[in-house]
């Protein structure tokens, strides 16, 4: 009877183990595949241009287009619906949100917190965008776009694995060589 | 000797954890793998403007190298092979889409001891999205 009764025991652990292992395998690929998107979204945000300053050969970054398009493949990226709320095929559980921070030739770098502006001022290359939450240094000598992905609440079906988990995750596309 | 027989019993039930253990990691290195592929790939066709043969194939050859088990005919390859643009305003039609899916074949180790038929127990795993090109008109 005691093999039995241990047996079980050890039973239920294992298939807790199980379960909370292929969880955490899922969750640090999700991480890994938020970099991947970060790192995608940085370029799709530098593509566009003020074409009246690129013409005088500054590289001036046309936000507004750049925040359109981040945006639009961020929702295709993550499966995100209209207010960035992930779709039930997705794997995030609450809302993504972004940063975008562009620094350009026009010398004056804009912040912008799900779209709307929240912070500007004046810099000159070359400057060291530090970011406090991640420890995401870089040096910018060049016109660069940085994103910031918050993606909250991965999916544990474990109780005991706390649910307050935020993954951030940064990434940056300069243009060398104007 | 009841209980080596309850014993040898839920020894052979508890063997199947470690297995399940070692296939996860195996499959996790696996899907780990094909996510780098594929990243590779979109990148490569992000700069080329759409998905070119060679990269198509570069991307079949490097996935069978990883998956050893599987064949071409089984590796799913849904990509845009017709060159879009980088435009002045960002325009949904000029943007590179793709799909490439790949089968995972065993999920569970000991699947006919727990009574799940061979077919039941492969997946297909795939990579879905889109990247904007980089290629001037």
């Amino acid at each position: 009877m005691k093999p039995l009764i241990i047996g079980l025991a050890i039973l239920i652990l294992y298939c807790t183990f199980t379960i909370t292992s292929f969880d955490l395998n899922m969750h640090q690929r999700q991480v890994i595949y938020l970099k991947h998107v970060a790192e995608e979204l940085s370029i799709s945000a530098s593509l566009f241009f003020d074409y009246s300053s690129y013409s005088e050969g500054y590289v001036v970054f046309n936000e507004a287009e750049g925040i359109e398009a981040l945006e639009w493949q961020m929702k295709k990226l993550l499966r995100l619906d209209a207010n960035f709320i992930p779709l039930p095929n997705g794997y995030w559980t609450e809302k993504v949100d972004y940063i975008v921070y562009f620094y350009d030739d026009s010398l004056q770098f804009r912040v912008y917190n799900n779209g709307f502006l929240t912070d500007s001022g004046p810099f000159s290359y070359p400057y060291l965008h530090e970011d406090e939450e991640t420890f995401y240094t870089l040096a910018i000598t060049d016109p660069t776009v940085i994103v910031k992905l918050r993606a909250s609440k991965p999916r544990y079906r474990a109780s005991f694995i706390p649910d307050n988990i935020t993954n951030v995750c940064s990434a940056s596309h300069e243009w060398k060589g104007r | 000797m009841k209980n080596l027989i309850v014993g040898l019993c839920m020894l052979l039930l508890l063997m199947i954890f470690p297995l399940q253990s070692i296939l996860d990691i195996v499959n996790k290195h696996k899907m780990d793998r094909f996510d780098a592929i594929v990243y590779r790939a979109t990148q490569i066709a992000r700069t080329e403007g759409r998905f070119t043969e060679d990269n198509i194939q570069d991307l079949k050859n490097n996935i069978l190298a990883c998956f050893p088990d599987i064949t071409e005919s089984e590796i799913v390859i849904d990509v845009t092979t017709t060159p879009k643009y980088r435009t002045n305003e960002f325009d949904e039609r000029e943007v590179i889409y793709y799909k490439i899916g790949v089968p995972i074949k065993k999920i569970i180790a000991a699947n006919r001891f727990l009574g799940i038929p061979d077919s039941d127990n492969s997946a297909l795993y795939i990579k879905e999205g889109y990247v904007l090109s980089e290629v001037l008109p």
